[in-house]
């Protein structure tokens, strides 16, 4: 009896250590009620702080709750969706001189480490890709708030970040230094489980 | 200094001209054994302008606009290449078309890797309309002069259709590439002191041919605006068929008469453009 029962253990254990470790859960951005923000701030000419936004944006967060360094975050950009809210501005933007959007359609984001600090926040680090570059760039990110939709119940979430990277890092040096070199990138999701 | 150098004007106006005039006449004036590879200070006058406009392209170039600054050196060493070895028309024609195909393919590489599309037929056009352009300008010329002084001319009016497509880094290079041409041939006007060998007109021909590419792939010029201009291309021809000769004859008055029946060959491209484009995307700053 005591054999049997050894054999049983054995198994569970090794059954047990294959399985993985409590599944983060999937997180989609709310892109059907387009809850979410994805801009840039820069600076114009020494003057004012110009802002742009990408309208179109997906992505996912594998967010697990007892262990958020090991969630994961992807996002997808589409580059031709740039709106600054003037048509000339979004036409010399999205050129070959800047966001080159006619080359390179896609702006990606993909998490590759995240420390988390007190009160919902983290840095989230991942490989950021624009105009065919990919940098290391890191995120100061909050948690805002996962629960239930107070009308439907469903389970979201929604997170913040803001980040700084320099364009020229990113081989986009047209019109440097009149036009800044910082950029400030601004990302607010909301997200619902999936 | 460095608001200077940051001035469009100055890059791609100032700089390229100066800097093509100085190397031409240090090579093709002093001594003669040289004078043929005058023509290169275009190739690179164009390319110490892009330095300073949008610095040292990567390696490898990953942006079709970092691509410019390599096809730019490779056509620059093809012409020292054709006037080390005195390579022929015919040699010279293939050599250069070679390049362009090569490099539209390169620029247009992330199109068309995908299947069939008009991209592909762009192509194929930048491809035809380059060879014509290199039949204009490397053809045996009456006065070598001639077809350099049609080729600035679009070259700056090639500027001004990519700053109606909203892209002022190809207006700039386009806008470059005159003023380098400008620089070498204002040493000839009114008195030739340098000779423009096949370099001179072959290199901007291959760098005007991959601006060509960078702009129909990647910006909302309209391929078929580009290709009004090719006409302009034979306006010494055109010239000399309708003008009388002896106007042409004079050194003073030739380029002149040149550059104003290249303008009005050029001129349905530009106002097709403006007409397509209603008003220049990069106008009045914002």
């Amino acid at each position: 009896m005591n054999r049997i029962a050894s054999y049983f253990l054995g198994a569970f254990l090794v059954i047990s250590s294959a399985l993985p470790a409590a599944a983060a859960d999937v997180y989609a951005l709310d892109t059907g009620g387009r809850h979410y923000y994805a801009g840039f701030e820069i600076s114009h000419l020494g003057f004012s702080i110009m802002h742009g936004r990408f309208d179109d944006v997906d992505g996912t967060i594998e967010y697990d709750a007892a262990n958020p360094s090991a969630s994961k975050v992807t996002v997808k950009i589409d580059a031709t969706s740039l709106n600054t809210n003037h048509a000339k501005r979004d036409a010399h933007l999205s050129s070959p001189d800047f966001f080159n959007t006619a080359e390179f359609p896609e702006i990606t984001f993909v998490s590759t480490k995240i420390e988390p600090g007190a009160d919902g926040m983290a840095k989230v680090t991942g490989d950021l890709t624009m105009v065919g570059v990919t940098k290391s760039v890191t995120l100061d990110t909050r948690t805002i708030k996962v629960g239930a939709h107070p009308f439907n119940k469903s389970p979201i979430a929604a997170w913040s970040a803001r980040g700084t990277i320099k364009r020229s890092d990113f081989g986009i040096n047209y019109g440097l230094p009149i036009i800044g070199d910082d950029v400030t990138l601004v990302l607010d999701v909301e997200a619902l489980k999936q | 200094m460095t608001d200077l150098f940051a001035n469009p004007a100055i890059q791609s106006c100032v700089l390229p001209f100066i800097l093509a005039l100085c190397m031409a006449a240090a090579v093709g004036v002093s001594k003669a054994s040289t004078a043929r590879y005058a023509g290169l200070a275009v190739a690179l006058s164009f390319l110490v302008a892009y330095g300073i406009t949008f610095g040292l392209p990567p390696f490898p170039a990953n942006t079709s606009g970092q691509k410019i600054a390599y096809i730019a050196a490779l056509a620059a060493v093809l012409g020292l290449s054709i006037e080390h070895w005195r390579t022929r028309f015919a040699r010279q024609f293939a050599l250069a078309l070679g390049l362009v195909c090569v490099a539209t393919v390169w620029i247009g590489w992330r199109k068309l890797a995908a299947a069939p599309t008009n991209d592909h037929l762009f192509a194929l056009s930048i491809i035809a309309g380059a060879a014509l352009a290199l039949f204009a300008t490397l053809r045996p010329p009456k006065d070598a002069n001639d077809p350099a002084v049609a080729l600035l001319v679009v070259c700056l009016s090639f500027a001004v259709l990519a700053f109606l497509g909203a892209s002022a880094s190809i207006a700039q290079n386009a806008a470059a590439l005159g003023a380098a041409l400008g620089g070498v041939l204002i040493l000839n006007w009114p008195r030739r002191r340098v000779g423009l060998s096949a370099s001179a007109r072959l290199v901007p021909v291959v760098i005007l041919a991959a601006l060509a590419a960078q702009t129909v792939f990647f910006t909302k010029v309209p391929a078929w605006a580009l290709a009004l201009l090719l006409p302009a291309f034979f306006a010494d021809r055109l010239a000399f068929r309708w003008l009388p000769a002896d106007g042409l004859r004079s050194a003073l008055v030739r380029p002149m008469i040149l550059v104003l029946s290249a303008s009005l060959l050029v001129t349905p491209a530009l106002a097709a453009a403006w007409y397509v484009s209603s008003s220049s995307a990069l106008e009045g700053g914002y």
